[in-house]
C-alpha cells in the first residue's frame, strides 16, 4: 500500500505491519519465499549497469542466454534453445504478451520501452508454472514498468556516444486531482549499426521512438490502471536474397537491405477491486497492434487479450482462479525480393484458458503449491499444464523449494500452417564443390504435435547475514516434439537466367527434438562494505540426447536452428559496485559467455565500466565504457535468412540525468 | 477501516510464489505514513506554526521516499494540512529552516548546524543523530521509533504521551 493509504490506519495499527526487508543482497523478502527459480533487476540495476537496452539488462539474471546478434536483433532465451526465433520463452510488459504468433517469438527492437520507465524486471526460469499459457515453456520475463504515482517530478536523460549516438528520455509525473496520478515518457535511440566480417555487409544506422502514457486512479478499495504506447523504429538489416537466380549468379552472395519500418501501438487497462476481507479481483484488457513494412515482407500482426483473475484467501490457502481470452490477427505476405509465401496470408489464433492454483501452508514450516491450466487453442487443440511447488522454510536463514511442472508451446503458424519460405542460403565453398545452395523449408505436411517440456527444479536459499546471500537451482529439463527439420529434397538446379548452377535444397518441419536439459544456476550477493557491493550471477548448462540423424545433417550445414546442443555450458556475471566519495560512483560488470560451438562462436570475456558524479542533487553525470576486452566478438547469429557475422564493438558514452522537482 | 486481506505483490511473483501470507510494507510508505501521524501529536510551544499548513520538508535522494511524501502532501491533519517539499538541506542558510520547515525527514548525514537552525523543526531521521526528535527502528520486522526528549524540549516542542508510549526507546 501506499503512504496515503496507510495514514487510513492508527498509529497503532502502523506498528503491527512488517516492514518489507530489503537486505545488502537486495533481494526482495518475496523472492526468497518464492519456490521457483526466480530473479529480479531492478531500476537501480539497470541504471548503475549503464544498459542501453532491455535485453542487455538481461545479462544480470543468471540462466538467461542473451546474445546480441546486431544493433537491433538479440537472441534471448532462458535456460537454452535460443536463436533469433526463439519460441519458448514468454515475455509480458506489465502482464501483456508481447510475443508474436507468426513465429511465437519476440521481436526485441520492438520493446523499445525507455528504461526509465523501468520499475524491475522478473525473471522465471523454468515452465511458468502451469499459470501461463503458450510459450511459458522455458522461462517467462515479465517488464513491469513505474506506477504512474511512482514518478513525481521530471527528468530528462540524455547519453551520447560512439555506438549508442543518441539514447534520449524526457520523463514525468505528476498528481492531477485528489486520486489520480498521470506519467508521461517520450524516448529517442539512435544506434550505429554493426560492422560484420564482409565490409560491404555493414549495417546502416537504426533508430526508434517511444510515447507511453500511464494513468492510475485509486479510490477505495479500487485502483485503475490505464497505459497507452506508441511507438516506432527503422532499421536496415541484412537478409540473405535467396532468390534462386540470385544465388546462382552470385554464388550465394547475395543480400537484401531490408529497409524496415514498424509502427505500433498498445493500449491496457487494468482494474483492480479489493472485495472486503474476500480477497482481490482483478481485470485486465490489452490490445496492440504493429504495422511493419519492408523490402522483404509486409506483416501486421494485432492482438487482443482480456484476463480476469480472483485471489482469496482463508485460513491457511491462498486461493488463486482465473480465466484469459486471447485473439490474435496476423497478416503476413512476401514481396519479390523474398519467397516468404503464407497460406492463407492472414489468420486469426484464438486461445482461451482457464487456470487454478492453490497454496496451503501445511505446517508453520511447510508450504505447498498445486496449480493446473487448461488451454484450448484454435490453432493447435486443447493442452493442459499443471505444478506441484513446495518450500520448506528451514529457519530463519534458509529455505529448500522444489518443483514438477509440464508445460507446452503453442506451434506457431509458419509451423503449422500452410507456410513456406527462404530459410538460408549456402554460400559457395570448396565443401560445396563451388556450388552455393538455397534452402527453402516447408510446412503444412502434417500438423506437428505441440512441444512439451517436463520440468524438475531444486532449490536452496541461504540468508547467511544482512550482507551475505546465496541461492542455489538445479534442473532437469525433458522435452519432447521440439521443432526441428527434415530433409526433402536436395536436387541440383541450372537456373535458366545465370545458367549457373545452385542447389535447391528444400527442408521440412518436424517435431522430433526430443533432448533433455540439465544445469546449475547460483547467485551470490555480498554487501562488502556500507557502501561496496558484489553480485554474482553464474550459470551451467548441458544439453543431452541426440537429433534424429537428418536433422543433424541440416545442422551440420546451416547456422544453427534452435538446435539444442548449442547453447553455451558455461555463464558468469560479476557486477562490483561502490561509492568512491560521496558524488563519484563506480560500477564494474565483467561477463564470461561460453562458446557456441556448432556455429562456431567463440567464447568471450568483457568489462563494463560505469562512472557516476553527483554534480548536485539534481544533476548526475555519467560515463560509461561496454564491451572492454573481447573487442569485435561475434555473440549470435541469425539461424534464418543469415547474412554475416556481426562484431559486437566496444563502446562508450557520456550521459547526464537532470531532475526537476 | 479493516487491514485487507491480500496484499499487492507483483504479478509473475504472485502466481509462482507459494504464499507469502503476512504482507510486508513498503519501507518508505511507512515511513512516510509515521512522518504524518508524528506530525498530529507535535504541538509546537513557542508560536503556533502561521497558516494552515504543517509544512513537512523532505530531504531526501530515495526516488521512492519522494513519492511516498508526495502522496501525503495536502493530506488533513488536526485543523490544518500538510504542505510536503521536497528540499536540499545544504542549500539552507542558518536561519531559514526553522523559518520554512515544521517538521523534516532526512535520511543524510548531519553537517553541523548549531542547535538554532532547527528550532521549532520536528526532526525525523533514519538513524539516530546529534539533533533528531524521532529516529526510526526496525524491531522484529516492524517499524518502530525513538524519541530524544530532552531534544524535542530544546527545539521548542511538546510530544503528546501517546507518542511516547508507542515508542521503543524515549531519550529524556
Amino acid at each position: 500500500m501506499s503512504a496515503s493509504e496507510l495514514i487510513e490506519f492508527s498509529l497503532e495499527d502502523l506498528m503491527g505491519m512488517d516492514i518489507e526487508v530489503t537486505s545488502a543482497g537486495k533481494r526482495e523478502e518475496k523472492s526468497f519465499n518464492t519456490a521457483a527459480a526466480v530473479s529480479v533487476i531492478s531500476a537501480e540495476d539497470i541504471r548503475r549497469s549503464g544498459v542501453t537496452n532491455i535485453p542487455d539488462a538481461l545479462r544480470m539474471a543468471p540462466g538467461v542466454q542473451v546474445g546480441r546478434i546486431n544493433s537491433n536483433e538479440w537472441a534471448v532465451t532462458v535456460r537454452g534453445l535460443s536463436g533469433r526465433f526463439a519460441r519458448y520463452l514468454l515475455v509480458l510488459v506489465d502482464g501483456r504478451s508481447v510475443y508474436d504468433p507468426l513465429f511465437s517469438g519476440v521481436n526485441w527492437d520492438e520493446v523499445n520501452i525507455a528504461l526509465v520507465d523501468i520499475e524491475r524486471i522478473e525473471i522465471v526460469r523454468g515452465p511458468g508454472a502451469g499459470l501461463w499459457g503458450a510459450n511459458a515453456v522455458n522461462g517467462v520475463i515479465n517488464i513491469v514498468t513505474k506506477a504512474p504515482d511512482a514518478v513525481t517530478g521530471s527528468q530528462v536523460d540524455l547519453a551520447m556516444g560512439n555506438q549508442d549516438k543518441v539514447v534520449a528520455s524526457m520523463q514525468g509525473g505528476w498528481q492531477v486531482g485528489e486520486k489520480t496520478h498521470v506519467r508521461v515518457t517520450g524516448s529517442h535511440y539512435d544506434r550505429k549499426g554493426f560492422d560484420a566480417f564482409r565490409p560491404e555487409m555493414n549495417e546502416d544506422d537504426v533508430d526508434g521512438q517511444r510515447l507511453s502514457f500511464a494513468i492510475g486512479h485509486r479510490d477505495g478499495p479500487n485502483n485503475f490502471d490505464v497505459r497507452a504506447d506508441v511507438s516506432q523504429l527503422q532499421n536496415n538489416a541484412l537478409w540473405s536474397d535467396a532468390r534462386p537466380s540470385v544465388v546462382a549468379a552470385t554464388l550465394g552472395m547475395g543480400a537484401i537491405e531490408g529497409d524496415e519500418e514498424k509502427k505500433g501501438y498498445a493500449l491496457q487497462f487494468k482494474w483492480e477491486h479489493q472485495l472486503a476481507e474476500m480477497g482481490l479481483v482483478n481485470l485486465r484488457f490489452a490490445y496492440d497492434d504493429i504495422e511493419r513494412d519492408s523490402s522483404i515482407y509486409q506483416w501486421d500482426s494485432s492482438n487482443a487479450d482480456l484476463d480476469l483473475e480472483y485471489i482469496g484467501e482463508w485460513n491457511a490457502q491462498r486461493f488463486t482462479v482465473g480465466i484469459n481470452t486471447r485473439s490474435s490477427t496476423s497478416n503476413a505476405t512476401g514481396t519479390e525480393f523474398s519467397n516468404i509465401v503464407l497460406e492463407p496470408p492472414k489468420e486469426d489464433i484464438d486461445i482461451s484458458s482457464f487456470f487454478i492454483h492453490n497454496t496451503s501452508r501445511l505446517t508453520d514450516d511447510w508450504e505447498v503449491t498445486v496449480g493446473g491450466r487448461y488451454e484450448y487453442s484454435s490453432e493447435a487443440g486443447d493442452g493442459l499444464k499443471g505444478t506441484v511447488r513446495s518450500i520448506w522454510y528451514i529457519d530463519e536463514r534458509q529455505r529448500f523449494w522444489g518443483s514438477i511442472s509440464k508445460a507446452d508451446s503453442t506451434p506457431s503458424r509458419l509451423t503449422t500452417g500452410n507456410s513456406s519460405f527462404s530459410f538460408a542460403v549456402i554460400p559457395a565453398s570448396p565443401e560445396t564443390f563451388g556450388i552455393p545452395a538455397s534452402v527453402r523449408v516447408n510446412s503444412g505436411g502434417e500438423p506437428l504435435e505441440t512441444a512439451e517440456l517436463i520440468a524438475i527444479q531444486a532449490g536452496y536459499r541461504l540468508a547467511w547475514s544482512s550482507s551475505l546471500s546465496w541461492d542455489l537451482v538445479l534442473f532437469r529439463h525433458e522435452y519432447r516434439h521440439l521443432l526441428s527439420a527434415d530433409l526433402v529434397e536436395n536436387p541440383l538446379r541450372i537456373d535458366p537466367v545465370s545458367m549457373a548452377p545452385y542447389v535447391d535444397t528444400v527442408i521440412e518441419f518436424t517435431d522430433s527434438g526430443d533432448p533433455d536439459a540439465e544445469g546449475v544456476e547460483m547467485t551470490l550477493s555480498w554487501k562488502m562494505t556500507e557502501s561496496w557491493y558484489l553480485q554474482y550471477a553464474g550459470s551451467y548448462l548441458n544439453y543431452v540426447g541426440e537429433l534424429n540423424s537428418t536433422s543433424a545433417a541440416i545442422a551440420d550445414f546451416l547456422p544453427s536452428f534452435n538446435t539444442p546442443n548449442d547453447v553455451p555450458h558455461h555463464q558468469h556475471s560479476l557486477r562490483v559496485m561502490g561509492d568512491l566519495s560521496p558524488e563519484l560512483s563506480l560500477s564494474l560488470w565483467g561477463r564470461y559467455v561460453d562458446e557456441l560451438s556448432l556455429v562456431q562462436i567463440d567464447s568471450y570475456a568483457t568489462l563494463d565500466i560505469r562512472l557516476d558524479y553527483r554534480v548536485s542533487s539534481d544533476i548526475t553525470v555519467s560515463a560509461v565504457a561496454q564491451n572492454l576486452g573481447d573487442n569485435n566478438h561475434v555473440e549470435a547469429v541469425r539461424e534464418a535468412f543469415y547474412v554475416d557475422n556481426y562484431k559486437v564493438p566496444e563502446s562508450y558514452y557520456l550521459a547526464v540525468n537532470w531532475k526537476f522537482r | 477501516m479493516k487491514l485487507l486481506s491480500v496484499c499487492k505483490v507483483p504479478l509473475v511473483l504472485m502466481l509462482a510464489m507459494t504464499a507469502n501470507f503476512v504482507c510486508a510494507q513498503e519501507a518508505e510508505a511507512l515511513k512516510a505514513a509515521y512522518v504524518y501521524n508524528f506530525s498530529k501529536f507535535v504541538s509546537w510551544t513557542d508560536a503556533e506554526p502561521p497558516g494552515e499548513n504543517i509544512i513537512v520538508c523532505v530531504d531526501t535522494e530515495n526516488e521512492r521516499m519522494r513519492a511516498q511524501m508526495g502522496s501525503i502532501d495536502g493530506k488533513p491533519v488536526a485543523n490544518k494540512k500538510l504542505s510536503v517539499q521536497m528540499i536540499d538541506l545544504e542549500g539552507f542558510s542558518d536561519s531559514e529552516l526553522s523559518k520554512t520547515c515544521q517538521v523534516l525527514y532526512s535520511d543524510r548525514e548531519e553537517s553541523s548546524r548549531g542547535d538554532d537552525f532547527y528550532h521549532g523543526v520536528l526532526v525525523v531521521t533514519d538513524v539516530i543523530r546529534p539533533h533528531a526528535t524521532i529516529s526510526f527502528s526496525v524491531l522484529n520486522k516492524k517499524l518502530s521509533f525513538q524519541v530524544d526528549l530532552a531534544r524535542a524540549r530544546e527545539q521548542g516542542l511538546k510530544i503528546s504521551s501517546r507518542l511516547l508510549r508507542l515508542a521503543e526507546k524515549v531519550k529524556r
